[in-house]
């Protein structure tokens, strides 16, 4: 079917106005200087105003300053590292905000976590769907709980015991961190590879009489031991 | 000399997997101490092919890791001795196969076995890229079809110029043609690209063509290497390739359409 | 039959399919053997940067571009995170 345009991402470089200071007659006068060098280079090129390095930003007159950028032959089409404040009133004047990654100002720390926080440790992760081929889910903490099924390719580890309430077809690895007490429970196992604490079983190996039916297995005298449930 | 085959082709689905399993089982029918390393991370199907996947606890990307010995992860063949299967990772990324590891695994290898024979990812990415930098013989594995015939002339170029071969200034690669998938019938109605049309485009010299054959599919569900199934024209033109790679003057069968007419019998006796 | 299958019957598919292929593998050779020299291009700049910025090889790229009458060659140089000047 004929497409009557794409829309893609692209990268453009774009020169980037990073403010020292509010003063509108400084940062004026040393435009001017910057633009004498290369007219021809700035007419019409696209500006960025970067606001990160300005010690007091809510000091900047900032309809002010787009007009003076766009005196010298600018077209200003968007600020980055704003203040809130600053980014309302560059998208009333139709300017788009540029969010950067590591350049300009750097981010400030959101939220560290609380000590408070990490004393509710969960004591087990709950999975409501599907582990597909080729996914890994580890879990370094406590128990996981799978409510659908394991796929043939797909691992699922956990320090604790792993409970599977749909098929499993993959790998499980329980007491990843060494526990030798931790169980893995299923459904219905078709598991390629079983391990508890490092001891493992491969599928050939497990007894036919319970190939496709509900077990547990857990570690008995250094042997994975599978028993019905 | 212990040599390293790479089974590859650009395009997928074409029986790169299926001709790894065939040839590797084929060369240590013959007595080779062999081994097939599945490069595919990610998307690891020569288990399957070779009905080992019940027995995978290691793959190549933990023997690469050093978190198992290369001794851990080869699984020996059920049916044949001399034969050992290396496992891709299902759950790893493709970059786990350093340039690095890949060579040390190798050369680990050659220390005792005959053959390496690598079955590559399809595409031109990072995996099949490492399953024929250090490739000693190349096989190419293509189907009857322009996109294929085209994705294959692509590999030859990177065989001809991104190979450990090359780049040490030594003989190149050795390239052999392999035709998969290939029905005389359609060839004589002009439905298809000839042995000829496709060898002429390529110009590397032909090791075999595999006939279109139902006990392709048969083998795969069993997990029984084609090559194993001596009722199967499909079987029967891998030993053939086979024989051929080892040196043997083999005629092609399979190529020409049947002739099942009464006058076809007749002049087929003359 | 139309005229349009009059005309092309006697064409078996076979044969357009290998018509196709020769000229499209032509031409392929012909891209791949074009810009050759970009590769080298690109680590000779990799080594000249490396020497005072610490970067990776994917952080260079070298890029050919064909229109028409012009060619465009495309640098592009990604410099790391400050802190990692030499």
């Amino acid at each position: 079917m004929h497409q009557p345009f794409d829309l893609k991402g692209a990268s453009f470089t774009i020169p980037m106005l990073s403010l020292r200071e509010a003063d509108m007659e400084t940062i004026g006068s040393q435009l001017t200087k910057k633009v004498c060098q290369a007219p021809m280079f700035f007419h019409s090129a696209p500006l960025v105003v970067n606001l990160g390095y300005l010690p007091d930003p809510e000091q900047l007159n900032l309809p002010g300053l787009l007009a003076l950028v766009r005196e010298q032959g600018f077209i200003p089409v968007g600020i980055t590292n704003g203040t809130e404040a600053q980014e309302q009133q560059a998208k009333a004047m139709n300017m788009a905000v540029l969010t950067t990654h590591g350049s300009g100002k750097g981010q400030e720390e959101q939220n560290p976590p609380s000590s408070e926080e990490e004393i509710d440790k969960p004591t087990a992760t709950v999975i409501d769907e599907p582990i597909r081929s080729g996914q890994r889910v580890i879990v370094d903490q406590g128990d996981l709980i799978v409510m659908a099924s394991v796929g043939s390719g797909a691992e699922v580890i956990a320090a604790g015991n792993i409970h599977v309430y749909g098929a499993l077809r993959g790998r499980a690895f329980a007491g990843s961190m060494g526990d030798s007490r931790a169980r893995i429970f299923c459904q219905h196992l078709e598991a390629e590879l079983v391990a508890v604490a490092g001891v493992y079983l491969v599928n050939e190996d497990f007894p036919d009489s319970l190939r496709t039916k509900p077990v547990h297995i857990c570690l008995q005298t250094e042997r994975i031991r599978i028993n019905s449930l | 000399m212990t040599r390293i085959i790479v089974v590859t082709s650009g395009k997928g689905g074409v029986g790169k997997t299926t001709t790894s399993a065939a040839f590797a089982t084929g060369l240590a029918l013959q007595g080779y101490k062999t081994a097939v390393i599945d490069f595919d991370v990610g998307l690891r199907n020569l288990d399957l092919i070779m009905g080992c996947e019940r027995r995978v606890v290691y793959d190549f990307v933990n023997v690469i890791n050093q978190e198992a010995s290369l001794n851990q992860a080869l699984i020996r063949d059920k049916r044949i001795d001399n034969l050992f299967i290396l496992p891709a990772s299902q759950t790893r990324e493709k970059e786990a196969l350093t340039m690095e590891g890949v060579e040390t695994v190798l050369n680990e290898l050659a220390e005792t076995f005959d053959y390496i024979v690598c079955d590559s990812p399809a595409g031109i990415e990072h995996g099949a890229y490492m399953a024929m930098y250090f490739a000693d013989e190349a096989i190419v594995v293509t189907n009857p079809e322009i996109s294929s015939v085209r994705d294959s002339d692509r590999i030859l170029g990177l065989l001809g110029s991104k190979t450990k071969r090359i780049i040490e200034n030594r003989t190149p690669v050795k390239e052999h043609l392999l035709l998969t998938r290939y029905s005389p019938e359609r060839v004589k109605n002009g439905e298809m690209l000839s042995v000829k049309d496709i060898q002429e485009i390529l110009s590397i010299p032909l090791i075999g063509v595999i006939p279109e054959s139902q006990s392709v599919l048969t083998a795969s569900n069993q997990g029984i290497p084609i090559i194993v199934n001596k009722n199967s024209k499909a079987g029967l033109a891998y030993n053939d390739s086979i024989g051929r790679f080892l040196g043997e003057d083999i005629e092609f069968r399979f190529i020409d359409a049947r002739k099942d007419s009464i006058f076809g019998k007749l002049f087929r006796g003359r | 039959m139309g005229l349009f299958d009059y005309f092309h019957a006697s064409r078996k598919s076979s044969d357009v399919a290998k018509e196709r292929l020769s000229i499209l593998i032509a031409r392929d050779h012909f891209h791949r053997n074009q810009p050759s020299f970009l590769s080298a291009l690109q680590n000779e700049l990799l080594e000249v940067i490396k020497k005072y910025v610490d970067i990776d090889q994917d952080d260079v790229t070298v890029s050919l571009d064909r229109e028409e009458d012009c060619e465009i060659l495309e640098l592009n140089i990604a410099l790391p995170e400050k802190g990692r000047y030499k």
